[in-house]
């Protein structure tokens, strides 16, 4: 029973998503959409300070309301505390709200109606304390203190360093050194969280809700709730879009203590405005950072300072910030580098993960140096990228083993395919082009607790109906759709025999979820494993019928046959229906799993492989500036992805157009604007996302080198595709009006001022630009 | 969120709406596309106890041009707005401010009259009305007003709109052939997005089209109420296109001098002034060279 070989039947071809037709269609039940006899609904209310002592809450109004079924406050709680990484959480504000946002109580209620309506009948006299919004300002001496079990509000601290420091910028003749600030913003997903919460009369806990990380959120809410993980059980329909934002939150845990409290299930839902106030959005960071290179442009040495905002608990911000500070030493052949991470607590939400994890802010100040450092060693930046990059088979500075790396074909393809040498050498007032790269993993070890791998389950039914069971979370970004073509694959089936199965923490394999871009390779690998399970019961009973050992047993193209004589065949399915006659019906089920070669980073050294593989990109922007106004426009870009094999390339250039999507806002628009420690734009009118019209043409370029360590060769995107997106557009800015944008996101009023200091061309109306709006 | 509970009456007709009106005091309010009211409805800035929809009213969203005078109802569509051949040929300044508001949808259902009765120091329609010589046709059950848009709008969100009445119709007197105008609004980003600092400039040549005899330049997003600059149309009547050019830089000036921004989340003040002399000037170079070659003899 071979391996299928290239070329494939179902892997490398574009195929829609499996449900992109009922999407289309308006037929997908989200988790909004669903609903449960005897439902209630549930609402929150929110500290309207954003640092407050709590003194007294008065609930007897709102429990008086008809049809109000339950009221909660800390004390309806287990008083337990608790967090993914940390101690610092509790179900609702027990002493303290420590955010404008932060849950005080909840009401259950037979409508929405009522539910809110009951929220104004709850009165809650509050102490206003000092607050503290900046990081840097939370961990300067006397700043108020968010938990006083902390002082100076640090968090967390992470300290790496490798090779010797100062020699290596002893050895630099260029250096760079500055500081750099990006901002707190919002996954904006289409769908705001929501679940629905129901408790059986044994006390065991249903939750429905669209999770990233279906198991190890059991783990946390099992010790949250006080009881044990097998008592909760998780179930995650389809859902509305997380990028990172949609793991632990108090959404799930306050609908379960109106459940229990209310005996009815209770449904959840997060006004726009809330998801806002109480989501988990993306840790802005302060990064100071001091880049050397010899002459010739070798990278000698790299120095860090992180200082990462958590608000007001950990959720996971102490491991982004880790990973800020050394993530993107395995880009290039660092040799010397340093990094010192503080995670301080603040009074906003709590902030947390947010496609690129701490890898897309130090991205963005490590390709703002290399491009200054390039200016200072008059080299092509490309040319200084090149030199320095990462090659397969190479070893980094942490020990991180390169198995594949497409990272220079990435630059040479995107810079062709753009023009790059011309445009950089013919410079156009007023436009500009700058150009980024970046790493990441495909996986993170020491992210994981346990173990770190995927695992899968194959059913194929007597009907012959193949499905597959997965622990991970397809959160709309097509990972259910990949996985069913390695399966189909695998068997050697069409696409259209294979079916994924919702992920039930009750039926499907524990998976770890989906984060660290890990989701094609190790579950990806996982289901690979579970099918050949699969295929070899099915190998055995086409053996038996055919009368030829089973080694001599493929399948492909729906056929089983022996592979000595391929006249001699069986279609899948009279197989499939045999196999289940012959066992008494029970199916055909392959369990397994994947073990990849990662190890846990030594606690001193940090060093250590953390990832089976890892993805590499260059991405190059074109801007037009506005002299007058200093706005940006972003009009072209490249975008060259090492993805090892694209499993489902339509998929994969459709994650690149979403990370760029996603990286163009930040850059040029998105930030939380907190006055007085309020949040000030906790909706779309003035929380700006790009719209259609704000993206430039994109040229989404695969780069597909055989990942060893890949089910069959492919590596991740999710996050690599935001990575290098603002430093690409900033570079061009850059070259475009000398400007160093060190801020994110660029503010054009100070762009402009910017310009005129350094007497860039403008702001004279000579020119005949945007004479015009353009109507949309 | 929720809507507080409210009575809902759809009007077959004028005198229907005005009487309901009337009898319900400032408790009424009118429903037209609902882009505003609905939103206010939900985050309780409005709390009416009847709300009088005028979508089944026939006629009050007509277009037409009458003895000289434009006449738009005030339940028409900033689509049809933005699309209207009879519009796009006289007023096209109109229909550039209607085709920047919102997105498709929000055109599809937000009306002039919403846009003007909710009195956003940002709406769109409002500097191009005050540029053109607006005036608005207001009806009560003891007859009709006629306020100019000058007048109009006191302060963010008021207006001189008499109590229990509704606005009917948007009149101004149909620009010549050689007239052309412009509308200019700063966004943060390139579509449905409030604007933050907007300029709208209209003009008129004479007859024998060699000069400037009339001029309009209003400013919305800087100042409580939408406003006129005089000062800057005085820069260009009876002059030449080509001389009136040449005051470019003292249009933009003048027009900066009548603004009164204030600082907010979406831009300093001194960002906006900036926009307004840069979007004045911008404004001015289009729509005098566009005078200048409609001088041409031909
Ligand atoms: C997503 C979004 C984007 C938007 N973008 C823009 C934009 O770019 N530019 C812009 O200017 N606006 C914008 N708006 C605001 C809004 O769409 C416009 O102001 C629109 O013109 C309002 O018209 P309407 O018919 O929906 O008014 P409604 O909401 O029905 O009414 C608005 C107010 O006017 C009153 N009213 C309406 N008609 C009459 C009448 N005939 N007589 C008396 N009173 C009346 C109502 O009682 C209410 O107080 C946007 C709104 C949304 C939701």
């Amino acid at each position: 029973m071979g391996n299928p070989a290239p070329p494939y039947d179902v892997v490398g071809k574009s195929v829609p998503q499996l449900a992109a037709r009922e999407k289309a269609a308006g037929l997908t039940r989200f988790v909004t959409d669903l609903s449960l006899p005897r439902m209630l609904h549930g609402r929150v209310l929110r500290s309207p300070h954003p640092h407050a002592r709590i003194l007294h809450i008065d609930t007897r109004k709102a429990k008086a309301l008809p049809g109000v079924k339950a009221v909660a406050t800390w004390e309806d709680t287990p008083k337990i505390k608790f967090g993914p990484r940390s101690e610092d959480w509790t179900i609702f504000a027990s002493d303290k709200a420590r955010f404008h946002g932060d849950e005080v109580a909840a009401v259950a209620a037979v409508d929405p109606d009522t539910a809110e309506e009951a929220l104004d009948l709850i009165r809650v006299d509050y102490e206003v304390c000092p607050h503290v919004v900046s990081p840097l300002a939370a961990i300067a001496p006397g700043a108020p203190l968010v938990h006083e079990e902390s002082p100076g509000n640090v968090a967390a601290e992470f300290n790496i360093s490798a090779g010797n420091i100062d020699q290596g910028f002893d050895r630099a003749f260029a250096v760079y050194e500055d500081s750099y600030y990006t901002s707190q913003v919002y996954q904006a997903y289409m769908e705001p969280m929501s679940v629905i919460a129901e408790t059986d009369l044994s006390g065991r806990l249903t939750l429905y809700t669209g999770t990233q990380i279906p198991n190890m959120m059991r783990m946390t809410y099992a010790k949250a709730l006080g009881i044990p993980p097998e008592d909760i059980r998780i179930v995650v329909p389809e859902y509305g879009g997380a990028f990172g934002g949609k793991m632990e939150n108090n959404i799930h845990l306050v609908a379960a203590v109106l459940a229990k409290k209310a005996g009815l299930p209770v449904k959840l839902t997060y006004t726009r405005h809330e998801d806002f106030l109480a989501g988990n959005p993306r840790v802005p960071m302060h990064i100071d950072i001091r880049l050397g290179a010899t002459r010739e442009g070798i990278l000698t040495a790299k120095d860090v300072r992180v200082v990462g905002g958590a608000g007001a608990r950990l959720v996971y911000s102490q491991v982004i910030v880790s990973t800020a500070c050394y993530r993107v030493d395995s880009l290039y052949r660092f040799k010397n580098v340093r990094a010192r991470g503080i995670t301080a607590y603040t009074n906003t939400v709590p902030t947390a993960c947010y496609r690129g994890f701490g890898n897309s802010q130090s991205t963005f100040v490590l390709e703002s140096a290399m491009d200054e450092l390039a200016l200072r060693l008059n080299m092509d930046p490309a040319e200084l990228r090149i030199k320095n990059g990462m090659g397969a088979g190479e070893t980094s500075v942490h020990g991180w083993k390169i198995g594949s790396s497409g990272l220079k074909e990435c630059v040479e393809k995107a810079t062709d395919a753009i023009g790059w040498k011309e445009k950089r050498k013919v410079k156009q007032p007023l436009k500009g082009i700058g150009l980024a790269c970046c790493n990441h993993v495909s996986g993170n070890r020491p992210f994981a607790r346990e173990f770190d791998g995927g695992s899968a389950m194959v059913r194929v039914g007597k009907d012959g109906r193949v499905m597959v069971f997965h622990g991970e979370s397809d959160m709309g970004q097509g990972q259910n759709t990949t996985f069913a073509q390695i399966a189909a694959e695998t068997l050697g089936v069409p696409l259209s025999r294979v079916h994924v199965a919702q992920v039930d923490t009750d039926v499907s394999p524990f998976g770890l979820g989906s984060f660290a871009t890990r989701g094609t390779l190790m579950g990806g690998n996982g289901v690979m494993a579970a099918a050949k399970k699969a295929l070899a019961q099915l190998a055995e009973t086409a053996g038996n019928i055919l009368c030829v050992p089973p080694e001599r047993i493929t399948c492909r193209r729906d056929m089983f046959y022996d592979v000595d004589a391929p006249d001699k065949q069986l279609s899948f399915g009279v197989v499939a229906s045999q196999a289940t006659i012959a066992r008494h019906g029970a199916p055909v089920v392959g369990t397994g799993f994947y073990k990849p070669p990662t190890e846990l980073p030594d606690p001193e050294t940090k060093q250590g492989n953390i990832s089976p593989a890892y993805p590499f990109g260059c991405q190059i922007a074109e801007v037009d500036i506005d002299p007058d106004t200093g706005q940006v426009t972003v009009t072209r870009m490249a975008a060259a992805h090492d993805v090892g094999r694209a499993i489902n390339p339509m998929s994969v250039e459709g994650q690149i157009q979403g990370g760029i999507a996603q990286g163009l806002g930040w850059t040029l628009m998105e930030d939380m604007h907190y006055g007085q420690g309020r949040l000030l734009n906790a909706d779309f009118v003035d929380y700006i996302v790009p719209s259609a019209f704000d993206m430039p043409k994109i040229d989404a370029i695969l780069v597909e080198p055989e990942e060893p360590n890949g089910p069959y060769g492919a590596k991740g995107i999710g996050e690599p595709a935001l990575n290098p997106t603002m430093a690409a557009i900033t570079n061009a800015i850059h070259n475009a009006t000398g400007v160093r944008i060190t801020t994110l996101p660029v503010n054009p009023a100070q762009l402009l001022a910017r310009m005129k200091a350094a007497g860039s061309p403008g702001p004279e109306l000579a020119r005949n630009q945007n004479d015009r709006q353009d109507t949309h | 969120m929720r809507i507080t509970p409210l009575e809902y009456v759809t009007a077959d007709n004028l005198s229907q709406a005005v009487e309901l009106l009337d009898s319900a005091g400032p408790q009424a309010a009118v429903l037209a596309g609902g882009t505003d009211l609905v939103l206010n409805l939900k985050k309780k800035r409005a709390c009416p106890c009847i709300l009088v929809s005028l979508q089944a009213i026939d006629g009050i969203d007509r277009i037409c041009l009458e003895n000289g005078m434009i006449r738009i109802g005030a339940m028409a569509t900033h689509d049809r707005l933005a699309r209207h051949p009879l519009l796009r040929e006289k007023a096209d300044i109109l229909c550039q401010a209607a085709g920047l508001i919102g997105s498709w949808q929000i055109r599809n259902a937000g009306t002039i009259g919403g846009n003007i009765c909710n009195a956003s120091p940002a709406g769109d329609a409002l500097p191009p009305l005050l540029a053109l010589d607006a005036a608005f046709v207001t009806a009560g059950t003891v007859g009709e007003t006629v306020i100019s848009a000058r007048n109009f709008f006191t302060g963010p969100g008021q207006t001189r709109l008499p109590s229990g009445h509704l606005l009917k119709e948007i009149r101004f007197p149909c620009p010549p052939a050689n007239a052309a105008g412009c509308y200019m609004k700063l966004r943060r980003r390139k579509a449905v997005d409030i604007s933050i600092a907007g300029v709208a400039f209209q003009a008129a040549l004479n007859e024998e089209g060699t000069q400037v005899a009339s001029a309009g330049i209003a400013l919305g997003g800087v100042a409580p109420t939408p406003v006129r600059v005089p000062g800057a149309e005085d820069l260009i009547t009876g002059r030449s296109p080509k001389e009136a050019l040449e005051n470019a830089r003292a249009i933009g000036a003048a027009c900066v001098a009548a603004a009164s921004p204030i600082d907010d989340l979406r831009a300093s003040a001194d960002y906006k002034r900036t926009i307004v002399n840069v979007f004045a000037q911008r404004c001015a170079r289009h729509v005098l060279t566009t005078l200048k070659e409609k001088g041409k003899p031909q």
